[in-house]
């Protein structure tokens, strides 16, 4: 009967409530009833009574009461609610661990797989019990959590599945023996990263880590390829089932990157069978969620080229192209140790950071709103005698905003993530929490959003309004944007097809844009994160969500539409061949390299022809970009496309001695595109 | 000075490789189903919105462009002029093709060849290789203001040799009909020429015509049972969709 009660009264509690009322807005697995206000009542109270909150004990200090949490989460968790074949992965979404009130949460760090393979958790738990200090009683928590769900899962399986039983009992000491086995303990491990609600966990370079297992079931005779392909399609399939769950900001969202290729630790090109695998079973599959990150080079065979294509084509968004000696060669001219850029990797979508070592919190601050700026000194009572003046302005105010949000930057208190820290050498060494400077790296990271907006804006107002042709007055744009655009019809349009716009290699448009990223590149240096020097990188996955807030701009932008996307082209005259060459000219020199997507989408005709396209990405990454992220539309996009035409205003249709976009092709041209995808996806 | 209509970068379907594809104004024919009908003669210099047709470039400024993209050419691809009708302008595009073969970047010439012989022989020397647009042969649709004279089976046979690619865009009713599929064949036997690659008709260029106040007649795709009987006819020959 006390049960009972306890049940029906706690969901009850405020704090709960209130706790829940955030939860339900950001955990996508969540099916909603519907609207108006009793629905979300219900929705909360349903959420209340079907989620178990484990929330911090505030008389205990911070690192030890994080993994009291994984420790309560560790016998809270239901195996009826988790994934347990063929692999087990304890995962229970309705176990939710509360981040303590006023800390930020740890996201998108990438642990060494290699480490958590083999690292002997029984001898790093005698170590820590040799101190009391917070962080080391809180690895001998951690460790006992781990063991604690290791030996219910046993019980758990019962005499049963003696293959994950095997697995289970050398979980916590023994290096694997197998590619089956190293698998499940990624997985294991994996999936209680989650269960401490660090976000954006990636996965790091598995073709590199899993090469020794594969190849020794391989010499040995145990497996083949088309086994090793199906564990690898069980695996993602696995990781990729609780996409919903896992997503921070949208759907898809979830940081869990595999990066495939670059070069290992003796500066040796990597391309493995695994590499391979990963690239088709992520095409069959087509999934979403995980993503691949391909890092290229001069030396990427024509074989991974054209795996990489046949996934782009498959409309899946993978995999993101890095430049990786740029990256590599950038990062050590920012301070990381050249040896230590060997194993770059990102945190969550594309900012790099070091596998293992960094605890680069590389999205942790306010994104800084170019377009936003622009729109705030577009004020009728000032006056301006200039274009010189009025971009001093511009400079002035950014100035002003990136000041303001490095100010509350400055110190920011982070969660504990003992269950990170446990695989990082130098928190174990420093015996410090990675959110405490525990980690070798501390680089943390500003990004820009909006910038081809913004600088479309400013050549705008350069030559329509201080031109030599003048063709409104500044006060008159100021009206303009303040009814945005209604009535204004027709300057609309010419501002948005305007002559000289982000993506053209014209000397103005890239002074322009090259001043933008030194000025916000230099006031970030003068700024600190936690002590720490920062970062900035010039995409930022806030374009729609920043362009909600933003009033209409001079570029053509009405009031709350998106930005452009990263580094992109908002121009139907500006081509892939344009926004290659632009981005390549751009400096990410110095702490400006924080990522840097050129973000291009294609119809499948580019990539059905394979050995040119593979040739044009050659040369693109010849030329310099950073990475490329490159979007094929599939067949529901496409529908999508053909019912609303401003969703992909900028698709490219090629036909031979012609070119077209798609929202000008007839409906039945668009039809017969779409009857082609189904083909090509079937 | 040229007179360019548009320079399309990352060419995949026009000619081998990756190319710049140049689209030249002026052509000596008046087919009705023209998909850039912005390059016809006696055209507007202007769309209605104000943007011009073509743009001029000198030698010097369109080398310059063209020479930007060499990484992409590689050994096989290159640039291909077309239009309209590239060879009305042969004496303008000489010393720009002086610079790309000393350049060594791979030229193509798009022609429909119904342009004088003195034409083809001053610029053979500097093309690789052609892309012959084929009409309704025999019968073309001769512009009323071109008035020089055109040699095409002349112009033909001096460069069957470097013909590469043999194209016909099949309209039903018009390029489709027995007769001129017949005459095609008897061209292919005579001369020797490699299997055409016919084309699936397309409108896109009626958007172009609106945008220059010029009515456009839109024709039909010849049907696919069309178009597998002409294809058994030519053996190796393709058809190519949008």
């Amino acid at each position: 009967m006390k049960r009972l009660l306890k049940k029906v009264i706690k969901p009850l509690v405020p704090m709960r409530l209130r706790a829940v009322r955030e939860l339900i807005v950001r955990d996508y697995s969540f099916h909603r009833s519907g609207r108006g206000m009793v629905r979300r009542v219900m929705d909360v109270f349903r959420y209340a009574c079907t989620r178990c909150l484990v929330y911090p004990e505030r008389e205990l200090e911070p690192n030890r009461a994080a993994a009291r949490q994984f420790a309560i989460i560790a016998r809270r968790i239901r195996f009826t609610h988790m994934i347990t074949e063929p692999y087990f992965y304890p995962l229970d979404t309705k176990v939710i661990r509360i981040i303590p009130a006023g800390t930020q949460a740890v996201v998108s760090l990438t642990q060494d797989y290699a480490k958590v393979l083999t690292m002997d958790l029984w001898a790093v738990r005698r170590k820590m019990q040799e101190a009391t200090d917070d962080f080391s009683c809180s690895m001998v928590l951690t460790i006992d959590a781990i063991d604690c769900i290791r030996r219910r899962a046993l019980g758990w399986y019962g005499v049963h599945d003696r293959r994950i039983r095997v697995y289970l009992d050398r979980i916590m000491d023994t290096v694997p023996e197998s590619l089956d086995e190293a698998l499940q303990k990624i997985l294991f491990f994996n999936a209680l990263m989650w269960m401490n609600r660090q976000r954006h966990i990636g996965l790091g370079r598995l073709d590199v880590i899993l090469e020794p297992y594969y190849r020794a079931d391989v010499e040995a005779g145990r497996l083949n390829r088309e086994r090793a392909k199906e564990m690898i399609r069980q695996f993602v399939s696995i990781l990729g089932t609780h996409t919903a769950f896992k997503s921070e900001g949208m759907i898809g969202d979830t940081g869990q990157v595999i990066l495939l290729s670059g070069i290992d630790r003796g500066g040796d090109y990597v391309e493995n069978d695994l590499t391979h695998l990963f690239l088709e079973v992520v095409a069959e599959l087509n999934v979403p969620d995980p993503k691949l990150i391909l890092r290229v080079s001069e030396q990427t065979s024509d074989g991974i080229w054209a795996k990489a294509i046949a996934c782009l084509s498959r409309g899946n968004g993978s995999p993101l192209l890095a430049n990786d000696p740029k990256i590599r060669g950038l990062m050590e001219q920012f301070g990381y140790e050249a040896a230590d850029t060997v194993d770059f990797g990102t945190s969550a979508c594309w900012e790099p950071l070091i596998i293992g070592k960094s605890f680069d919190q590389n999205n942790c601050t306010d994104s800084i709103n170019l377009p936003l700026i622009v729109a705030r000194i577009m004020d009728e009572s000032q006056e301006y005698g200039s274009y010189e003046a009025f971009e001093a302005a511009f400079f002035d105010a950014l100035g002003g905003e990136i000041d303001r949000i490095a100010v509350k930057s400055e110190h920011i208190e982070f969660d504990r993530a003992p269950l990170q820290s446990l695989w990082m050498e130098d928190c174990l060494v420093n015996r410090a929490d990675v959110a405490c400077g525990g980690a070798k790296y501390n680089y943390h990271g500003f990004l820009t959003t909006g910038l081809p907006n913004a600088v479309n804006s400013l050549l705008n107002v350069s030559t329509e309004v201080f031109g030599s042709g003048v063709t409104i007055s500044y006060g008159e744009l100021c009206r303009a944007l303040r009814k945005n655009y209604v009535g204004y019809e027709s300057l609309r349009e010419r501002l948005w097809l305007g002559s000289k716009k982000f993506g053209l290699s014209d000397p103005d448009v890239l002074a322009l844009s090259r001043r933008i990223m030194e000025f916000v590149a230099r006031k970030i240096e003068r700024t600190t994160i936690n002590g720490s020097r920062a970062k900035v990188g010039f995409s930022s996955p806030a374009y729609l969500a920043a362009g909600t807030i933003t009033p209409a701009t001079p570029d053509g932008r009405r009031n709350g539409e998106p930005f452009a996307t990263h580094i992109s082209p908002v121009s139907k005259e500006i081509d892939f061949a344009e926004i290659i060459d632009f981005a390549g000219q751009l400096d990410y020199s110095g702490n400006k390299i924080n990522g840097n997507v050129v973000d291009f989408i294609l119809s499948d005709q580019f990539v059905r022809h394979r050995e040119k396209f593979v040739q044009i990405l050659r040369v693109a990454f010849q030329k310099g970009v950073y990475e490329l992220q490159l979007n094929v539309l599939n067949v529901d996009q496409l529908i999508a496309a053909k019912a609303d035409p401003s969703l992909y205003p900028h698709l490219v249709v090629r036909v031979w001695g012609f070119s077209a976009y798609f929202n000008d092709l007839p409906d039945a041209y668009k039809d017969m595109l779409i009857e082609r995808a189904m083909n090509s996806a079937a | 000075m040229l007179e360019v209509t548009a320079i399309q970068r990352l060419c995949i379907q026009d000619g081998p490789g990756i190319r710049t594809t140049v689209f030249l104004k002026g052509c000596s024919l008046d087919c009705p189903w023209c998909c850039n009908p912005e390059t016809k003669l006696g055209m507007p210099d202007r769309f209605k919105e104000g943007t011009p047709v073509a743009i001029r470039y000198s030698t010097d400024e369109l080398f310059d462009k063209l020479v930007a993209d060499r990484a992409y050419y590689g050994r096989i691809g290159g640039v291909t002029f077309s239009g309209g009708e590239p060879l009305l302008q042969t004496e303008s595009l000489l010393p720009l093709l002086r610079r790309l073969r000393e350049a060594e970047i791979g030229i193509c010439i798009e022609s429909s060849l119904y342009v004088p012989f003195p034409a083809i022989r001053q610029i053979d020397p500097y093309v690789d290789f052609y892309l012959v647009d084929i009409k309704l042969v025999g019968h073309p649709f001769l512009h009323a203001r071109y008035n020089r004279t055109v040699d095409f089976e002349e112009n033909l046979s001096y460069i069957r040799t470097k013909i590469a690619t043999l194209r016909m865009v099949l309209i039903a009713g018009m390029t489709d009909q027995k007769e001129n599929i017949e005459r095609l064949r008897e061209l292919q036997a005579k001369y020797l020429l490699p299997a055409p690659e016919f084309l699936q008709y397309h409108t896109l260029g009626i958007g172009k015509g609106i945008r220059l106040g010029v009515q456009q007649t839109e024709f039909a795709v010849s049907d696919r049972a069309r178009v597998d009987e002409i294809l058994a006819l030519f053996p190796g020959s393709t058809y190519s969709k949008i």
